[in-house]
């Protein structure tokens, strides 16, 4: 090597230090990429993706207790005011729309609302039962649920008392609307996160 | 005798009118006085979201304020719980709690922007006087290592360079 090359490498690495010095000044001004989403789930007594139901079973009595917990991670970039909205439906009422971000028209039984700090995972037990039923012919309504001790008047009917689901929304409160609203976005795209659990509601043996 | 029986009449309605007024009108009062409150507190909770948003986004740490925000979306909660099922006044009684959390927020938010502006500013100040002059060192050292360099270089060459015989006749 001649000494103009030499000093070709004096230079870049003086360039390069030079640089790394004034990097974290450069970074702190610049945008963080990469995707942003929360992850929402239902999990059963254990915090674990089984054991949702009492010995298994999907068949509901009057009074049973079911112990749920609600999963919610953000990993937004930042501070989130989120409210998780559970709803009664039975298999032919409209559940949410994940393709055009729509949520459900049935209104909510349940709602809990939490800030959650960036890269937050809050797990919020949802422990419930239903407390009354009633049966016309061939069709079973749903008439009272308790949630976390809480008792609410609800109709919900479904035939024979198959396929409920409790749905369970997640909305984002938006500042630019001064409201919530169901998903949120990520660049240019609109996100929305729900689940449901699968129940069939009986009445007590006589 | 019949004037007697007609002011009894009246004493009993008034009487009656008494005790149930608070009942009937209070009653209203108190569950109209609820939603709004609880309306007040959704608002408060709502700002002192933003708050907390201008915090996190100058750069202020908000661990403690999000802790106080969710005390205070617990009290709403239960509070609005309550208002369903007819309790009105501890309904507002634990709203009132989540106006007051809410309220340490905002407090907190124009103490903290203004400290945090002054922080950020020294701090990005020094930054940049830690950078300029840790900059200034570095091309100092290399252009006296280049130096350097330069004359070990060159002796390094001469070292190496055949001897010419000089012709001296």
């Amino acid at each position: 090597m001649n000494l103009d090359d030499w000093r070709l490498i004096f230079i870049s690495i003086c360039l390069f230090s030079v640089l790394a010095v004034f990097s974290p000044l450069i970074m702190a001004d610049l945008p963080i990429k990469g995707e942003k989403f929360f992850a929402l789930a239902v999990l059963g007594e254990e915090e674990m993706t089984e054991n949702y139901y009492p010995n298994n079973d999907p068949n509901i009595e009057v009074g049973e207790e079911l112990h749920w917990n609600l999963y919610i991670h953000n990993k937004m970039g930042g501070v989130r005011y989120v409210a998780i909205r559970a709803k009664l439906l039975n298999s032919t009422m409209t559940a949410p729309n994940s393709t055009s971000c729509s949520y459900s028209p049935a209104s909510d039984v349940y709602e809990v609302r939490r800030v959650l700090l960036d890269n937050e995972v809050w797990v919020y037990p949802f422990s419930w039962n239903i407390t009354e039923i009633e049966r016309f012919e061939d069709i079973t309504e749903i008439t009272q649920l308790s949630v976390n001790q809480n008792i609410f008047e609800i109709r919900a009917v479904a035939k024979d008392g198959y396929n409920f689901r409790m749905v369970f929304e997640l909305w984002v409160y938006d500042s630019d609307l001064d409201d919530f609203r169901y998903g949120w976005s990520s660049g240019d795209e609109l996100y929305c996160a729900w689940t449901q659990l699968w129940f069939n509601a009986t009445l007590p043996e006589l | 005798m019949n004037i007697l029986k007609k002011s009894y009449s009246v004493f009993c309605l008034l009487l009656a009118l008494n005790i149930l007024s608070p009942i009937v009108f209070g009653q209203e009062i108190i569950e109209s006085d609820a939603v709004l409150i609880l309306s007040e507190t959704e608002d408060s909770l709502e700002n002192a979201y933003i708050s907390l948003l201008e915090i996190e986004r100058a750069g202020g740490d908000i661990t403690e304020l999000v802790k106080i925000l969710n005390t205070a979306t617990g009290y709403y909660s239960e509070a609005l719980r309550l208002f369903e099922s007819g309790e009105y006044v501890l309904a507002v009684e634990l709203a009132d709690k989540a106006i007051d959390s809410s309220n340490v927020i905002l407090e907190t938010d124009v103490r903290m922007m203004s400290k945090i502006e002054v922080y950020r500013g020294i701090g990005f100040r020094n930054q940049l006087y830690n950078a300029i002059g840790t900059s200034g060192i570095i091309i100092l050292l290399s252009f006296l290592g280049w130096k350097v360099f330069k004359t070990y270089h060159f002796r390094k060459i001469n070292g190496v360079k055949p001897e010419v015989s000089v012709d001296e006749s």
